[in-house]
């Protein structure tokens, strides 16, 4: 008879096999072919997998079985990725399945995650490989089929959103044979051709089987390599490719990229009039300030000399604010209408008003400089008398006075 | 691909309305600078919101010759 201390409980020995199996088996691949299955009104699925020699209990739960791409059947082969799970209370196991794919595409899924880690490994989902975006491109371009929806959507919505945009597109093959190489080749000729600001790239929606090529490895290292940022747009919005997480952003559909590319007009136009307003109150403020400042000065002054408060008005000031005038009337779409009160204001100081009130402006010929002092024309030389209702030709015969006995 | 837009980034004219209207609030300019200042931003903006109404945007496509060259087809 067995010394009972050597022994162990059912217990003991059923989490010991747990512990081992588990730690074992808690994240592996297994083929086989599905039998028994059963959809379970819960949600969750219960099958068998079995080979010809062995078979293995299976679970997938609601939870995970909601993704499949496929309704699994008995009879069908299929790759499985999970981790084994020992049930104490009946001393079974059973597989507990993350994902499920027919088997063709099971081996992709295996390339697909292989990939994956290799690239990671190099760092080329890195983010500080990552390149921005241009904020306002001229010229997007788009790597796509020509026949596909896709490239209807990314048209359609840029002539919407942003027809200051400019397209070229490299039609592409976007999937089967040849659809990776010519990819490659489209982003190769595009960063070649240069006059590219950002090259959207992309397919609407199909099986992982169609949308393969934009897992391939050329196509990665071509996106990698680009000079001219990618935005990486492959399928649905649940559909993650390794095209995606090379690119510099990824969209989730070709429409979101299309949104993504570029800013809208609206958009633009509220920065533009954010600007304007600023613009528009500083200079206002401005004007009124130094309008008030010419006011002071001609109360000042107006008794002694007249006539230098005109000079000083065209000069200084009157000849600013017709410009001012002038910059708003040329841009009377967006101006004329807001400054109106202003421009009235300054139209009141312009020389032309000064002019109604009696006073006359001479002209040196033929540069029209304001003659300021007699010594800034010589003797018989002709000038200008500009008057309001128009200009006299005058020559002059001799100094009245001049600068130096009139200080 | 010759087109006048290319000369034009809205990038860049936001970028000089930013500064002019910088320039502008330091309040270091003289009355004339100021005006010149305004008359530039104005302008400015008027050439962006005009690109922006008038824009034709254009569709192309692009094909590479055998010897190498581009082309821009309509599509």
């Amino acid at each position: 008879m067995s010394d009972t201390n050597n022994s162990i409980s059912v217990s003991q020995l059923t989490a010991q096999i747990k512990n081992i199996l588990e730690g074992e088996f808690d994240n592996i691949w297994i083929s086989g072919e599905i039998s028994n299955f059963k959809h379970h009104y819960s949600g969750h699925m219960y099958f068998t997998l079995k080979d010809d020699s062995a078979e293995i209990k299976v679970v997938m739960f609601k939870g995970f079985n909601q993704y499949l791409r496929f309704k699994p059947d008995d009879g069908m082969q299929v790759l499985a990725n999970g981790k084994l799970s020992v049930y104490e209370q009946r001393g079974q196991y059973q597989l507990i399945l993350k994902q499920l794919e027919p088997s063709g595409i099971g081996t992709l899924y295996l390339a697909f995650e292989a990939l994956k880690k290799q690239l990671s490994g190099e760092g080329l989902f890195d983010s500080d490989r990552k390149k921005e975006l241009p904020k306002y491109p001229n010229t997007v371009g788009v790597i796509t089929s020509q026949s596909g929806a896709a490239v209807q959507d990314i048209f359609q919505i840029l002539a919407r959103r942003a027809p200051f945009v400019d397209l070229v597109l490299r039609a592409s093959k976007v999937q089967g044979d040849g659809a990776a190489l010519d990819i490659v080749q489209a982003i190769e000729e595009f960063n070649e051709y240069k006059k590219i600001d950002v090259i959207l790239l992309g397919r609407g929606g199909g099986s992982l089987e169609d949308l393969w090529p934009f897992n391939e490895e050329v196509v990665a290292r071509a996106i990698s390599v680009s000079k001219i940022p990618i935005i990486s747009a492959v399928g649905h919005e649940t559909d993650y490719s390794i095209s995606d997480m090379v690119a510099d952003v990824r969209a989730p559909t070709p429409s979101a990229a299309a949104e993504i590319v570029s800013p809208s007009v609206s958009d633009i136009k509220e920065n533009f009039d954010r600007l304007e307003m600023k613009l528009e109150s500083y200079i206002k403020n401005l004007i009124e300030r130094k309008w008030q400042n010419v006011d002071e000065l001609i109360n000042r002054h107006s008794r002694q000399q007249p006539q230098k408060i005109i000079e000083l008005q065209y000069s200084e000031f009157g000849k600013l604010s017709n410009r001012f005038i002038n910059s708003i009337l040329q841009n009377q779409k967006y101006w004329g209408m807001k400054l109106n009160p202003l421009t009235e204001k300054l139209s009141a100081l312009s020389p032309k008003a000064i002019l109604e009130r009696g006073y006359s402006v001479a002209f040196k010929l033929p540069d029209r400089h304001i003659i300021r002092a007699p010594e800034d024309i010589d003797k018989g030389q002709e000038f200008e008398l500009l008057t309001s209702k128009g200009s006299i030709a005058a020559k002059k015969i001799k100094d009245l006075t001049n600068s130096k006995n009139n200080q | 691909m010759t087109n006048k837009k290319k000369d034009f980034a809205f990038e860049e004219a936001f970028k000089n309305l930013e500064e002019i209207v910088n320039q502008l609030e330091s309040g270091q300019e003289t009355l004339e600078k100021s005006l010149e200042l305004f008359e530039e931003g104005i302008k400015l903006s008027e050439i962006c919101r005009d690109k922006l109404d008038n824009a034709n945007q254009k569709i192309k496509k692009l094909i590479k010759k055998t010897d190498s060259s581009f082309e821009l087809k309509d599509i």
